[in-house]
């Protein structure tokens, strides 16, 4: 209670030190972020698959940051003697034993791979990597898209030309396609993924962001905003990217999951960050007919940390903008 | 309208251009595609020879001349794994791709057309709930896991259906053509139903109810027609998604078409054929893009006018 006082006392402080349309946009701004906040929240009540896929993701995000805390096991040392155990509570012909069966234990809750590793540690140390690309990848994207788009919506001319005219190229190019091509000749590895997926992406972002900063560029409150001779780096970062952002917010929420996958899509192929979900999968491939647990439970993991997102995604734009239905 | 398909078409040659200029940029990324093309252990003798050999000891910008009037004649220099030209070995996989696409295309387009319009004729109902709920499923889903998952039920376990393999039956085509399929299925379905959503409430949809018209005819002649146009643009990127999402499920049905041949060229730094080969998918999707921009402009002529 004393600290959101506090709060209050100190935006008051800052407010007080603006004039004219400045001070109509803060304050402004400032009743729309408290109003969509609670909104937000208000929706979230109502919103059970919301709940849910907040629920889920704090789940997979808990696990990668403590995951040599959770890990029952090193996820990369296995024993050739304990290879391919299947899960708890099924059964499982013994490898190389002919007709001996074996009953899945508690000491690999959801079994072992090909060469004796824990699953569940390495699913656990999996969403590390699921979660850095994906966050990290957009991040990146968003930032290089959104700085370039609003610069080329604002200024114009051939600077808005160039931008649009290289990333017409970059989406004549499917997606995938894309990243597979840029993979194949940067190599394998955490951080080229990162940058491919950024380099794939983020035209998207520029295009999102251009087409809104068009429409919001002749508003009011930026004419008055350069009346009071407001420079041009405050109006585009201090105007403009606050009121043009929220398409970006919605679209980037599902774009973390969109990353997720194509993470995986790209390790599944071997062309990926070297270790993930994805590769364990594109391992399991080989064992679906013996070993089903192996390519089923990496599986699992992504779909539901992608489907989590997407619902996080869904209750963000509901609570935005349900307008921007079409960014989903 | 011949003017306007005139300008797009000059449009896309300049975008294909784009495309043969960014192959070229991707391939000398990283300084030296041969060395890259012979791995680590070529001598420095052979990787001279090597690069005198595909002209790649001239300067970047005489590199780049003869790469763009060579690749405007569709030469991408002979495979370094197979006999012939790398365009050659492309295209004779390239009809497999493009059966399996157009045929998850149309499962993806009926289906989702289909399952829109229920879910929003049906609005709130428990349909509509189960339809959403399976369309935000179908777009959490990895294609590649799903077509695993595929494989282990209706191969393996049920042994209904091939596990991999290309044969120009529909039985080999069932798995695969689902698999690429469903990512599309999920986000289209969604789009349907909200359009229709849209759609719905107009007034002449609106006026048509008011006129005695029967539900089924609302529907279908007023609302699904109108509410389709928009689609049309989702449903021709949704082409290249599914170019692009066939690289992955080849891989997994062991398809052994364009896709495929680009992952086994990629690990065995065929570069001939990787150019090639993304060239080809590159061009697909501009060719069907401006094509689908043409019919837009056929279905919607606001759009000329604009």
């Amino acid at each position: 209670m004393e600290q959101s006082e506090h709060s209050e006392t100190k935006q008051q402080e800052q407010t007080s030190n603006l004039h004219g349309p400045e001070l109509m946009h803060a304050l402004q701004e400032r009743r729309r972020e408290r109003s969509t906040f609670r909104r937000a929240l208000y929706m979230l009540r109502r919103n059970y698959l919301g709940v849910a896929g907040i629920a889920i993701l704090s789940i997979v995000i808990i696990m990668a940051i403590f995951a040599p805390l959770v890990a029952p096991h090193d996820p990369s040392i296995g024993s050739i003697m304990d290879r391919l155990q299947c899960p708890v509570g099924t059964s499982c012909p013994v490898y190389g034993a002919e007709g001996e069966t074996f009953t899945g234990t508690t000491e690999h809750l959801l079994g072992t791979d090909q060469l004796g590793r824990d699953i569940l540690s390495r699913i656990i140390y999996g969403a590390r990597i699921s979660l850095i690309v994906g966050l990290t990848a957009v991040a990146a994207g968003a930032g290089v898209g959104v700085t370039l788009g609003l610069i080329s919506a604002y200024y114009g001319g051939w600077m808005d030309s160039l931008v649009m005219r290289v990333g017409e190229v970059f989406l004549a190019f499917p997606f995938l396609l894309l990243a597979i091509a840029l993979m194949a000749v940067l190599g394998v590895g955490l951080l080229n993924v990162i940058m491919v997926l950024a380099i794939a992406n983020w035209i998207l972002y520029a295009r999102i962001m251009r087409g809104t900063v068009l429409s919001a560029k002749a508003e009011e409150y930026i004419t008055a905003a350069r009346a009071i001779g407001a420079r041009d780096l405050s109006v585009l970062f201090k105007h403009l990217l606050p009121n043009c952002i929220t398409p970006i917010i919605i679209f980037a929420t599902f774009n973390v999951a969109a990353m997720i996958i194509a993470e995986a899509g790209l390790s599944f192929l071997g062309l990926g960050a070297g270790t993930g979900w994805g590769l364990m999968l594109a391992d399991g491939r080989d064992y679906v007919g013996t070993a089903w647990w192996l390519a089923t439970i990496p599986g699992l993991a992504i779909m539901l940390t992608v489907l989590s997102i997407n619902l996080i995604g869904d209750w963000i734009r509901d609570a935005l903008d349900p307008r921007l239905r079409n960014l989903g | 309208m011949g003017r306007y398909i005139l300008r797009r078409s000059i449009h896309a040659v300049f975008v294909i251009l784009g495309v043969i200029t960014a192959v070229f940029v991707i391939t000398n990324l990283t300084g030296d595609p041969v060395e890259l093309m012979l791995g680590e252990q070529a001598s420095q003798a052979d990787i001279e020879r090597v690069r005198a050999e595909l002209g790649m000891d001239r300067p970047l910008y005489i590199q780049y001349v003869n790469f763009l009037a060579d690749a405007v004649r569709g030469d991408f220099q002979d495979s370094l794994r197979f006999q012939g030209g790398a365009m050659e070995v492309v295209l004779s996989r390239f009809p497999r791709t493009l059966m399996l696409a157009g045929v998850a295309l149309a499962i993806s387009v009926v289906l989702s057309i289909t399952l829109g319009t229920i879910a929003a004729v049906k609005r709130h109902s428990p349909i509509d709930n189960v339809v959403m709920f399976l369309a935000l499923l179908g777009q959490s889903i990895p294609n590649f896991w799903l077509g695993i998952m595929l494989i282990l039920i209706f191969a393996v376990n049920l042994g209904l259906t091939p596990s991999q393999g290309y044969a120009p039956s529909p039985i080999h085509f069932v798995l695969p053509a689902i698999t690429l399929a469903a990512p599309g299925l999920a986000r289209l379905t969604r789009l349907t139903r909200s359009g229709m959503l849209d759609v719905l409430s107009e007034d002449y949809v609106r006026s048509a109810r008011a006129k005695g018209l029967q539900e089924q005819t609302i529907v279908i002649r007023h609302a699904l027609k109108n509410a389709s146009i928009p689609l049309v643009t989702v449903i021709g990127l949704d082409f290249g998604i599914l170019l692009g999402g066939a690289i992955i499920t080849e891989q997994i049905f062991q398809w052994n078409g364009v896709g495929q041949l680009l992952v086994e060229a990629i690990h065995a730094r065929d570069f001939p054929v990787i150019q090639a080969a993304v060239f080809i998918i590159a061009l697909s999707f501009v060719v069907i893009n401006l094509l689908v921009d043409i019919l837009y402009t056929w279905l919607d002529p606001r759009v000329r006018l604009e």
